[in-house]
């Protein structure tokens, strides 16, 4: 059971872990929901199927940890941690987009409905597919399509807007 | 103007991201103008969303937190299957001494099998149903006992 737990971590422990990163904007807290998520995955072993891919289940389970905790944090700007802008390694993307700008994004991404949200992270930081997304939210593939492609309009809007101001 | 075959926007979207909609939409894609720039304008959306991403890595202590966390959680099932079972026993005792007599009577492999079995019934009841359920359980049976025990010792006494 630990052997498969390790192999979960191994694979989706880093995009779990970017995730609760965007939403808590702190690295402590990110480390915490990603422990939880894999501990609580581990005590409901016995419901996954392991004939698919581990992914949705595991995102699920962390979309669902990252909601509790953003509903018990209303109140805590966690977008102006200093966390949220870095990444403890700079790769290729962080280099590009400035910091200023970076945080720009964040904001915008703060300003978007949770239902938006959480179907642009679970595409670009989750790296899920369209099929994944579904299954870790429970929505069908056309409600998906038609999020992501608002959520994308709204992010850009939202950018515009904040760069205008 | 847009023609009738055109294909829906969230169709090119599927395309940029998945590769989904084959050879068709490709070629359309590369010979309607309105398409291209649709598709050009979608990149960008693509692009602008993807610097939500990040490099960052789990630090390399997570393994050991998890795996400390890990180990700390099957302790309680365990033991209040155990503590359930002695509770059990001991009750039983001070209902009715004979019941050890009995107990003894049974013989020795009898006695193990018992063990085993309610061991076991006990520690995957709890499994099952959750370990803080199981906690809760073993303390309103744990309270019950002592009402009981405490009741019929004032009606002896």
């Amino acid at each position: 059971m630990q052997h498969l737990l390790n192999e979960m971590v191994e694979t989706y422990g880093d995009r779990i872990y970017r995730l609760a990163l965007r939403y808590t904007g702190e690295r402590c807290q990110a480390q915490d929901l990603t422990q939880e998520t894999f501990l609580r995955a581990y005590q409901h072993l016995d419901s996954y199927d392991r004939s698919k891919p581990a992914g949705p289940w595991l995102f699920k389970i962390a979309g669902n940890l990252c909601r509790n905790w953003l509903r018990d944090n209303r109140e805590q700007p966690a977008i102006f941690s200093e966390d949220f802008y870095q990444s403890s390694d700079p790769g290729p993307e962080d280099l590009y987009l400035s910091r200023e700008r970076k945080k720009e994004l964040m904001q915008a991404m703060f300003k978007m409905p949770l239902i938006y949200r959480e179907v642009l992270l679970l595409k670009h930081v989750g790296e899920l597919s369209y099929a994944e997304i579904c299954e870790a939210l429970d929505l069908n593939l056309s409600l998906v399509k038609n999020r992501l492609y608002r959520g994308r309009v709204m992010l850009r809007d939202y950018l515009e807007k904040g760069g205008s101001n | 103007m847009k023609e009738v075959s055109c294909p829906d926007i969230l169709a090119i979207q599927a395309f940029i991201d998945e590769g989904s909609g084959g050879r068709q939409l490709i070629n359309h894609v590369e010979n309607c103008p309105l398409c291209q720039q649709v598709y050009q304008e979608l990149k960008e959306l693509v692009a602008v969303a993807g610097g939500l991403n990040s490099e960052a890595k789990l630090p390399g202590c997570f393994y050991e937190a998890l795996n400390s966390r890990l180990e700390k959680r099957p302790f309680p099932s365990v033991l209040v299957s155990v503590l359930v079972f002695v509770m059990a026993l001991v009750s039983a005792y001070l209902l009715n001494p004979d019941y050890m007599q009995w107990w003894l009577s049974i013989g020795i492999t009898r006695q193990i099998g018992f063990i085993f079995d309610a061991l076991l019934d006990l520690f995957f009841l709890g499994r099952s149903i959750g370990q803080a359920w199981l906690v809760s359980f073993a303390a309103a049976l744990v309270t019950l006992e002592f009402i009981i025990l405490n009741k019929l010792k004032t009606t002896e006494g």
